[in-house]
């Protein structure tokens, strides 16, 4: 389980993550931005709210007048949990088309037992199924199904942990790019204090794919908040939410 | 996709939005106040009047449409950009 943080703290500090976000993607204007942010800081019943969020973990909660929103636990690569808040559909909201997302990443079995359990937590409220590079294939076909994979896709997630000299990940996004194929590509950046492990064995993305759109990150919890909060803007702009 | 700011968090309880125009709100209220008053007339002998009005069909106030929890319009805002995804 993740840290024991206070919970009217967490649940403040993730809704201001939320609203820089907001603010830097154009969605809200300086002043919104302030306002609300104030409000935050004065708003007196956050705190009971942010209480019952973590006692009914992984439960939703219903606040009267709108759609239920409950607190989850993802996990970084060695393993250790997070919390995260997570807004739901009301409950009679239709079921949405289905896309299907390409994902490649580094074949480490922790990096598998994390990154996608956190990714069909994100992607699946959009009505997104994942699939994985070298999903179901031995090695010989596995090329192919990259290919295939690619292709059909309706957009992809790139992850370069743990890649450093396993150059998979950069060939398929070469791919996705040349397929012109809606991309996310996560570059991961180390440790952003001391204390903390760095995860060897990554190299950084290649100076001619500095372009596309890239997020930057420092642990599996800092690029779950990324593209939680730039997920709706992400998929609005091709057309896929 | 309008998912602005303004779109959400300056939703108030019902009856409670300032608006200038000559059938405000607060007209409305007054209007609620009066009808209720009148009704509070009728009420038989001996029982008890609560200035908690009943809806008339039983439900709890939360239950009415257009009402709201008090929480932070981040929260409200959050709650907003979240809650328009479908059920994957």
């Amino acid at each position: 389980m993740g840290d024991p943080v206070e919970p009217v703290v967490f649940v403040r500090e993730y809704l201001t993550s939320f609203l820089e976000s907001r603010l830097v993607n154009g969605r809200i204007s300086t002043g919104e931005y302030h306002d609300l942010l104030s409000a935050l800081r004065k708003n007196p019943s956050l705190t009971s709210v942010s209480r019952r969020l973590f006692e009914s973990s992984p439960d939703p909660i219903d606040l009267e007048g709108y759609p239920p929103l409950r607190i989850i636990y993802l996990r970084e690569p060695n393993g250790s949990e997070f919390p995260f808040l997570q807004g739901l559909a009301y409950r009679n909201a239709p079921v949405r088309e289905n896309f299907t997302c390409f994902v490649g990443h580094r074949f480490l079995r922790n990096i598998e037992k994390s990154l996608r359990f956190n990714l069909v937590h994100l992607f699946e409220p959009y009505g997104i199924a994942l699939r994985w590079s070298g999903y179901d294939l031995g090695a010989k076909e596995v090329f192919n199904d990259v290919v295939s994979g690619i292709t059909t896709a309706d957009l992809c997630f790139f992850d370069n942990l743990g890649t450093l000299n396993r150059p998979n990940v950069y060939i398929e996004i070469g791919i996705a790019h040349v397929l012109a194929k809606p991309m996310l590509v996560s570059e991961y950046l180390g440790p952003g204090s001391k204390g903390r492990k760095k995860i060897p064995d990554t190299g950084s993305v290649p100076s001619d794919l500095i372009g596309l759109l890239r997020i930057q990150y420092r642990s599996y919890e800092d690029l779950c908040r990324q593209l939680y909060f730039g997920l709706p803007i992400f998929l609005e702009r091709h057309g896929l939410f | 996709m309008a998912d602005k700011a303004t779109s959400f968090g300056k939703q108030t309880k019902q009856g409670k939005s300032a608006s200038k125009s000559g059938t405000s709100p607060v007209n409305e209220n007054e209007d609620r106040k009066r009808i209720s008053e009148d009704d509070w007339l009728d009420t038989p002998e001996g029982s008890t009047c609560s200035t908690t009005q009943p809806d008339p069909i039983g439900r709890d106030p939360g239950e009415i449409e257009g009402i709201k929890e008090e929480i932070p319009e981040a929260l409200a805002y959050f709650l907003e950009v979240y809650g328009r995804l479908g059920r994957g």
